[in-house]
């Protein structure tokens, strides 16, 4: 039994309907209790002296962060099938400094909006109401700018611990311990800002006794925390997915500008009978362990795998921090498409005379074979690097 | 564990009506909610997305052409798709019935208008609807909200799930100076 059950098929789509109502009572319950029913609790988040929507949301988040990455740690769940919010950095932003406005306007958020409404508050079914309203008016004006701009920045499946480089493990360990200090932060300026409150709404309490939760908090998630990054750090490995054709590949190491390995995982007899210029061979046996790779090779480089019909890139598991393609139909369509002579196009034009060009160069520089000028009067590209550039070897 | 439960029993506001949670504990049950989300069904909490199904649902009821053959809600019907048959719509279903729950268990239930102390009810409900607005519209961009984005995605540490955070929090304490009439 692994996790996640639905991905898993360890039951139907009748059954999951029927668990995300139990799941949706679980959260609708969870925050009516915490007191998000309530627009003016809610609001009271942005004028300082109640600071509960803070603190409830970060704790959870945090609670969710570490029993997510633990329990992938300890191998029950697995992570890479998680669905996880793609980035679209831009739309992001501006949705979130709109949907921030129309929080304190409203004194709802879209989820809690539903809890007000079903505790009778007449102002949770209007926001409710506006809410549907604000979707209708995002479908009526959705043109092909609004479009355009919707998918700005895309960045895909982007984990913060990707964007700093580090371990998922440790950033949750971070994360932990800022919002410790946070929640330390939050009383002190709920005390400071305690007059802007009505004392009628204000939650009587103790502050000793609410320090000492947030410090008992903050160990035992630390505690928690050094537990399993104590042991090796969970790698977050997926196989690679993107691609290179042979003539980008070409133009990336002919550029040179990215540090470039290439890997032949094809067997040694093969890679001795002909390989791409300064590729490394390596059975595939070796790089199925992200762990491999990352004792093995730097991640700020960029890496191509070379197999041929019978390499089984599925098997490769690579740290999310690396960037691996594959090169688009391996080494024989490598010999094909660079190392063979381009053939000049009977009815050019500019662009296929260029696309032309490119690939004699290529040829030129990974064969040193001299090339036949084109019968055209313009002169070959000049390629940074050029063919008198020293041969990497590896033999071609 | 035991000075916990103790900090529950004192943080209660309102307590001629039903208990609060301390903050602390709502937090970590919200957290554990969302956990089971993830581990159950592979995917995190949301609400506005249910709410958008619901819409296109009636929309398609009523003018079906213009559903269909619009570019943002045409995705959501296409070959025949019923938009209803969506986690997001049951677990949204669940909220309410959840938040209801709650809310009786609480002696909370009950209509009325909430607003600040000197915010007259005329100027509550245009507040109430317009604020709704923008976050229908806002949620659709940004592709969920509060619960979908910040809730869910900053849990799984998505990098444009936390900037959508930071940038709610900028949003409300921006515009909260001026409006502070509503609420204080």
């Amino acid at each position: 039994m692994k996790a996640p059950f639905f991905i898993n098929d360890l039951f139907g789509l009748d059954t999951g309907l029927v668990l995300a109502v139990l799941i949706g009572i679980g959260f609708g319950f969870v925050l009516e209790r915490a007191g998000f029913g309530s627009s003016r609790r809610l609001a009271a988040q942005f004028y300082l002296y109640d600071m509960t929507v803070f603190k409830v949301m970060f704790t959870a988040i945090i609670t969710a962060m570490i029993g997510l990455f633990g329990l992938a740690k300890i191998g029950f769940l697995d992570i890479e099938a998680i669905w996880v919010n793609p980035t679209f950095l831009w739309p992001q932003i501006v949705g979130g400094l709109l949907l921030g406005i129309g929080f304190i306007v409203s004194g709802y958020c879209p989820g809690t909006s539903i809890v007000a409404s079903a505790s009778g508050k007449i102002d949770g079914m209007l926001t409710l109401l506006g809410v549907a309203a604000g979707i209708f008016i995002f479908g009526l004006v959705y043109t092909p700018g609004l479009a355009t701009f919707h998918t700005a920045g895309d960045y895909g499946r982007l984990l913060l611990s990707d964007v700093f480089n580090i371990d998922p493990t440790l950033l949750t360990l971070i994360l932990v311990v800022a919002a410790g200090s946070a929640f330390i932060l939050a009383e002190w300026v709920e005390r400071k800002f305690a007059k802007l409150g009505d004392p009628a709404t204000v939650i009587p309490s103790n502050i000793r006794i609410r320090y000492a939760t947030s410090m008992v908090l903050v160990v035992i998630a630390i505690v928690f925390a050094l537990q399993f990054s104590s042991a090796t750090p969970a790698v977050q490995a997926h196989s690679p997915e993107r691609s290179f054709s042979p003539l980008e590949l070409a133009q990336k190491i002919v550029e040179g500008s990215e540090p470039l390995t290439v890997i032949d995982l094809r067997s040694a007899d093969l890679f001795q009978a002909g390989s791409v210029s300064g590729s490394i061979n390596l059975p595939a046996e070796e790089l199925k362990d992200p762990d491999q790779w990352l004792s093995r090779f730097p991640s700020h480089h960029n890496y191509v795998l070379v197999g041929d019909a019978s390499t089984d890139f599925r098997a490769i598991r690579v740290p999310a921090s690396f960037k691996v393609f594959i090169l688009n139909g391996g080494f024989d369509s490598w010999k094909s498409d660079i190392l063979s002579e381009p053939i000049q196009p009977e009815r050019s034009n500019s662009v296929s005379m260029a696309d032309f060009r490119l690939r004699q160069a290529m040829f030129s520089y990974f064969t040193g074979a001299a090339v036949k000028a084109p019968q055209v009067t313009a002169p070959p590209p000049v390629l940074s690097g050029g063919k008198k550039k020293k041969k990497p070897t590896g033999g071609c | 564990m035991n000075k916990i439960q103790n900090t529950s029993a004192v943080t209660v506001s309102e307590s001629r009506s039903g208990k609060h949670w301390n903050p602390y504990i709502a937090g970590v049950a919200l957290g554990l909610v969302l956990l089971a989300s993830f581990v159950i069904m592979g995917q995190g909490l949301g609400a506005s997305g249910g709410v958008a199904r619901v819409v296109i649902t009636g929309l398609d009821a009523v003018v079906p052409d213009f559903t269909a053959n619009n570019a943002h809600f045409g995705k959501y019907v296409a070959d025949g798709a019923n938009p209803l048959i969506n986690f997001m719509v049951f677990l949204g279903l669940g909220v309410f019935l959840g938040g209801y729950l709650g809310a009786f268990t609480g002696g909370r239930v009950k209509f009325q208008l909430e607003k600040g102390p000197h915010s007259t009810k005329r100027s509550r409900v245009i507040y109430a609807v317009a604020g709704g607005v923008i976050m229908g519209f806002a949620a659709r961009l940004a592709y969920g909200c509060t619960s979908g984005q910040a809730l869910t995605g900053g849990s799984a540490l998505a990098a444009g799930s936390w900037a959508f955070m930071l940038a709610v929090f900028a949003g409300g304490y921006a515009v909260a100076w001026f409006i502070r009439r509503q609420w204080l």
